[in-house]
């Protein structure tokens, strides 16, 4: 089981959290009184932690940590009290370095009661986004507590591991349209196929079918003969028959500057680039998710759902 | 027995766990193993045996006067297919199969000079993985809820099902069909009764 305390906490600056107490029902007596039935003796977290402002390194790392532990539970300690330096250095948060470290006790206690690396966890979703304003990354995950523990009385009786294998592409049809219909904002997400069961509000056990696929969902501003450009690909690629070669959106702010010179997008030459290096993966578009409004100054506004396929 | 004592019933927090119990055979009719599993979210200990935390649910419980076998319904949580790898490996059927319920009140827990009245993490054992030891828990009733022998059981890649019957099925058994060449006895009937004689073994 792997420990991610570090890859996951660093550089988030939002906990949204859900509690679930221990679970139950009232049983009323003859005499009016009620006795409480308890039935689980954990209370079960639901845990969403946010960043922003992370550059391809630092969302790298966090997308890394989920793809190698998508379906299997993994050690996340929000416990640790080593490290106690937290860099908000104004009221607001203004960027990636303000964020919380992992020093916020009593949030999981189950390292303190149940002994070194029982707090354990499974990840419930993985959204995140690439935009043209800042050319960094912002997003979120969501976990939730696990009561497969990370103890080998535990681990002997059930295995459980996850990975992600990419599938890759030679294909450049659809990376040549995208140098033309350049996107101003990429969501960057997950479909997962595994499946888990649950003890209470807690995840018992995740079984990885090996179906982990990337889905993106990009969003242009375009000139009508780039968005020509872009609606002929679709025309020609939509359905069943087109798959092509998709871009990971993992964008070096160095190699390619966006043109974006205010806080909004307000032309076609705001837009996220990708890195020359980019993997690309085999992908399609997802049926009907084609969709485009014209403006009325000329332009096209459109978007589309792309999912991974694997070969 | 099934009536809470004033172990657990003076108190208004009052815990509920089920223990199961399933006897395994290997195919050559030896016994293998008894697997235990418990509905609570940790391993128990109970009677010095650890029972083992998994998804499990059975039907609501019902009993009458008829002279009928109650049945009841058990789904077990088969996600990583150990369950059903086990089961088709070795014999479930015709084999023990037991339900506990335990009722017991959660010991209070002190932590960082907090008093939870009714606990936390439960009562851990010395034991070095989370587990609840029933064993040294005072208050608390243990009752069989259902005991029987499993009748059919069918997996899919979730859950594993299972019916478990009351022992008085045995009674309902079909006669063992052509035990013997017809042609050494007068009738077929006395072939049967041969062996078997209202419902026992004829010796």
């Amino acid at each position: 089981m792997n420990n991610l305390t570090t890859s996951l906490l660093v550089n988030n600056y939002h906990y949204d959290i859900t509690e679930w107490s221990k679970q139950g029902n009232p049983l009323p007596f003859d005499s009016g009184a009620e006795q409480r039935i308890v039935t689980s003796s954990i209370p079960a977290i639901e845990l969403t932690i946010s960043y922003r402002g992370l550059t391809f390194g630092d969302y790298e790392s966090i997308r890394t940590a989920y793809e190698n532990n998508n379906s299997s539970t993994f050690i996340l300690d929000l416990d640790d009290e080593a490290s106690i330096t937290q860099y908000v250095d104004n009221d607001y948060l203004e960027n990636q370095s303000d964020y919380i470290l992992n020093q916020i006790s009593r949030i999981d206690m189950r390292p303190e009661l149940m002994g070194l690396n029982s707090a354990v966890w499974v990840f419930k979703d993985f959204q995140f986004k690439i935009n043209a304003s800042d050319m960094l990354y912002s997003g979120k995950i969501t976990l939730v507590t696990s009561v497969f523990f990370n103890f080998t009385e535990y681990q002997d009786l059930f295995n459980q591991s996850s990975s992600y294998t990419r599938s890759a592409s030679t294909d450049d049809s659809f990376l040549n349209v995208l140098t033309t219909a350049q996107p101003y904002s990429a969501d960057l997400k997950y479909l997962n196929n595994a499946i888990f069961s649950n003890i209470g509000q807690s995840a018992r056990h995740a079984r990885n079918k090996g179906g982990l696929k990337r889905a993106w969902t990009l969003n242009w501003l375009l000139s009508e003969s780039n968005f020509l450009t872009l609606m002929t690909f679709y025309r020609k690629n939509s359905g069943m028959m087109g798959e092509f070669g998709m871009p990971e959106f993992g964008t070096s702010v160095t190699v390619d500057l966006p043109y974006m010179d205010t806080d909004y997008i307000e032309s076609q030459n705001d837009y996220v680039t990708r890195a020359s290096t980019d993997a690309v993966s085999n992908a399609r578009f997802t049926q009907d998710s084609f969709q485009y409004q014209k403006r009325v100054d000329g332009l096209y506004q459109c978007r589309a759902d792309i999912l991974e396929v694997k070969l | 027995m099934k009536t809470i004592t004033n172990n657990a019933r003076n108190d208004r927090q009052l815990a509920i766990l089920h223990l199961f119990e399933f006897d395994m055979y290997n195919l050559d009719g030896t016994f293998q193993e008894t697997l235990r599993f418990t509905d609570h979210d940790i391993f128990v200990d109970y009677n010095s045996n650890d029972y083992t935390p998994l998804a499990i649910t059975f039907d609501r419980l019902s009993e009458d006067f008829s002279m009928s076998a109650d049945t009841i319904n058990i789904t077990i949580d088969n996600v990583n297919s150990a369950l059903s790898n086990e089961a088709l490996t070795s014999e479930w059927r015709n084999n023990r199969a037991s339900i506990t319920r335990v009722a017991y009140t959660p010991p209070s827990e002190v932590i960082a000079d907090d008093t939870y009245t009714y606990g936390i993490g439960d009562n851990l054992t010395g034991n070095t993985y989370p587990e609840l030891d029933l064993d040294v828990i005072t208050d608390k009733d243990a009752w069989t809820l259902f005991g029987g022998i499993i009748d059919t059981f069918s997996a899919s890649e979730s859950v594993l099902n299972a019916t478990i019957t009351t022992e008085f099925a045995n009674w309902s058994k079909a006669y063992p069909s052509r035990t013997y060449n017809q042609n050494e006895f007068t009738s077929i009937v006395d072939a049967i009764n041969d062996v078997i004689y209202w419902g026992r073994q004829n010796t």
